[in-house]
């Protein structure tokens, strides 16, 4: 699979939000775990569209 | 599936932007409404109560519990588009952004509007609003640099068990750290 597209993959993406995540809580940044906890709930209903 | 006008150029900022509305809108209703509702209730009972919704949405999610989660049961209508270049894809995302307007196939939204109604204050309310729009544009955006056919939905269809396991953790750390973080006991 070509570089490109597996940087857009929906487990890459997700995966990637899993770090932020991650990021963000050793950071201990609210404002940025609100903003990713939305993302999270917001990308796991991509299915819908 | 999205339409092609909110797949390009400014068209799709407008959609972008729609998104981000819809999403701010909904979490500045939920405090509105969770101001009345948290008011008599303690800090400690508030959070209880969140843990409760992310139990049942786990439970329900590993086939455990069997309950219907209220949800608009519609696509956004195709004929929003008549609106403009921009209003169209303007008004399509702030009624997918409210996630109150269209289909909601995960139980993760349902929980993060429980924890804005319960705990959060206006500022971290309006951030996880944003979030919500912000994933729901990471969709758009992630499918159209993944290639112009259908792959990107395909894959997201094969991968469904892995990104449901992916996207929960994303928002459980996130969840869970919040009060550690923002000195709520």
């Amino acid at each position: 699979m070509p570089l490109t597209r597996l940087s857009w993959h929906p487990v890459t993406v997700a995966a990637g939000l899993v770090g932020t995540a991650g990021a963000a809580a050793v950071a201990g940044l609210p404002p940025a775990l609100w903003l990713t906890m939305g993302a999270a709930a917001g990308f796991a209903t991509s299915g819908s569209t | 599936m999205l339409s092609s006008p909110v797949r390009r150029g400014s068209p799709r900022l407008a959609f972008v932007a729609g998104l981000l509305a819809g999403g701010t809108l909904t979490a500045a209703v939920l405090v509105v409404v969770g101001s009345l509702v948290r008011a008599p209730l303690p800090m400690p009972v508030r959070l209880a109560v969140v843990g409760v919704a992310l139990i049942a949405v786990l439970l329900r999610r590993l086939g455990l519990l069997a309950f219907r989660l209220p949800e608009s049961r519609r696509l956004v209508p195709e004929t929003v588009f008549r609106l403009g270049r921009h209003l169209g894809p303007l008004q399509f995302g702030l009624e997918m952004g409210t996630g109150a307007r269209t289909y909601l196939p995960s139980g993760l939204p349902y929980v993060g509007a429980v924890a804005v109604l319960m705990v959060a204050p206006l500022p971290p309310a309006l951030c996880a609003g944003a979030g919500f729009g912000l994933g729901r544009a990471l969709m758009t955006a992630s499918s159209l640099r993944y290639g112009a056919d259908d792959g990107w939905h395909r894959e997201w269809r094969d991968h469904a068990r892995t990104l449901a396991g992916l996207t929960g953790a994303a928002f459980m750390v996130s969840l869970l750290a919040i009060p550690l973080w923002s000195g709520m006991p």
